[in-house]
């Protein structure tokens, strides 16, 4: 069954990446927000994004459930107006993956953003550069490698996750059983050949994505 | 014209309550670290907000309390040097004396890059990057970028102070030049006699967040006001001497 893996290793490639073009464009928005910006419940929001790193994935699954279910507090408007529901779809890999990532992307994106010297900063805005100019030319910049560490780290987690993505995706045959999911089922029908495979091929992965990390959060000034 | 300050600033254990004004010489902020000398300057430059008070530049009022008037730090006419010199290490010497350009048109940006090149003796540099040169280069490089906008006030923090001996007496020459091609308000915050008495037009003693005593140098190094100045001025004699020798 080469094509299961071949579907397998597809579906997997391609709900990471599309979870983290979403992760890059809502996470380094909010890591700049939560190291640059004061404001009221800063670290609510910090911890409400947090949390999915250290729940269970069955807790994040459940939430994202009560939300996205067809009878959820958004699922149910999805549904009545477009008459379509995320679970159980490919796209439900995809919000899984998000949710359960996006924190990697928050923590190290602020981090990095945080380490920006703040004189620097300053010294842009004395200089006449907007608070926007400033974060697109000085600070971006300037947190490049920990945003890609970031970056590195949510693809890697997003590659690898289950628990959520079997709760709102289910583990379909041929339509939402990513490298994870298949690997359990076929663990679970004693096909332990395949299963290895699959289990080698995710581990050098994401050791792979690990070396990636360490590298671009080295300093490089 | 000149720039005149009259703030009151409350932190965490320090209160800040200065007022002075000066006229287009180069004044000197003199007094211990954490007097509050730094903190007056990112207070005119706008970085942090007074609690009240008010400061004007040129004719401009930057802030005032009482008529709810306060200029963010990009409407403010301002060159600034910090102590570290804050050089964007990601750009090069050229691309950092460009940021200063902010709204400045093609030409004109061109024109005053020349200047500042051929000012500050910058040719040979454009292309390195600021961890490639040297610490008076670098210090060049900042006072070039501070100037490309043709700023009514210059405010200098410090920036000899990572320098050695010889590179700051060379640097004081430096700033002597550059009075003859800015004429406005220059503020130069230090702690060193010598260099208060080498540079400045006049001084503004500062002692846990107030003036102490301030006027021409001369009259100040004459007439110490008290005990607290004469300390100050004189406790650092080797320093005075130095100076007098060059």
């Amino acid at each position: 069954m080469e094509s299961q893996v071949l579907f397998s290793a597809r579906l997997s490639l391609q709900v990471a990446f599309t979870a983290t073009i979403l992760i890059v464009l809502g996470g380094i928005p909010l890591a700049y927000l939560l190291a640059r910006k004061n404001f009221r419940g800063k670290e609510l929001l910090d911890i409400a994004l947090t949390l999915p790193l250290v729940l269970p994935p069955t807790v994040t699954g459940y939430y994202l459930i009560v939300a996205f279910g067809r009878n959820g507090f958004i699922g149910r408007y999805l549904y009545e107006w477009l008459d379509w529901s995320i679970m159980f779809t490919w796209y439900a890999a995809v919000l899984a993956s998000f949710v359960v990532s996006l924190p990697l992307m928050i923590k190290t994106g602020r981090a990095a953003l945080e380490g920006v010297d703040k004189n620097l900063i300053n010294a842009s805005y004395t200089l006449g550069h907007s608070e926007w100019e400033t974060a697109l030319k000085v600070t971006l910049p300037l947190a490049t490698r920990g945003l890609l560490a970031g970056v590195v780290l949510s693809f890697a987690r997003a590659l690898g996750e289950f628990g959520a993505t079997l709760m709102l995706a289910g583990n379909i045959p041929g339509k939402t059983d990513t490298m994870p999911l298949a690997i359990y089922s076929l663990a679970g029908s004693g096909d332990w050949e395949e299963a290895t495979g699959m289990v080698i091929l995710l581990t050098v992965m994401a050791a792979f994505f690990l070396y990636l990390a360490n590298r671009y959060s080295r300093r490089i000034f | 014209m000149g720039l005149s300050v009259d703030i009151k600033k409350q932190l965490r254990g320090f209160a800040l309550d200065a007022s002075w004004s000066i006229g287009d010489e180069l004044a000197v902020l003199f007094g211990f670290s954490g007097s509050g000398k730094s903190l007056t300057l990112q207070l005119i430059a706008g970085l942090m907000k007074p609690d009240s008070g008010m400061i004007q530049a040129n004719g401009t009022t930057y802030f005032d309390s009482s008529r709810l008037i306060h200029l963010s730090p990009q409407q403010r006419s301002l060159g600034y040097v910090f102590q570290d010199l804050a050089l964007f290490p990601h750009m090069s010497v050229s691309q950092n004396i460009l940021f200063g350009a902010k709204g400045v048109g093609v030409d004109e940006k061109e024109k005053r890059y020349r200047e500042m090149i051929e000012a500050f003796y910058l040719d040979s540099l454009q292309n390195k990057r600021p961890s490639e040169i040297s610490g008076g280069q670098r210090q060049r490089v900042a006072f070039a970028r501070a100037l490309m906008r043709r700023p009514d006030v210059l405010l200098l923090d410090e920036p000899f102070s990572a320098l050695d001996t010889p590179l700051r007496i060379e640097m004081r020459s430096f700033l002597k030049d550059l009075r003859g091609t800015f004429r406005g308000p220059v503020v130069l915050v230090t702690h060193d006699a010598g260099e208060a008495a080498a540079l400045a037009d006049s001084i503004i003693v500062y002692s846990e967040g107030m003036v102490i005593q301030s006027g021409k140098t001369e009259d100040v190094f004459g007439s110490p006001a008290d005990d607290r100045v004469r300390r100050l001025l004189y406790g650092q004699e080797d320093a005075l001497r130095a100076v007098r020798r060059t």
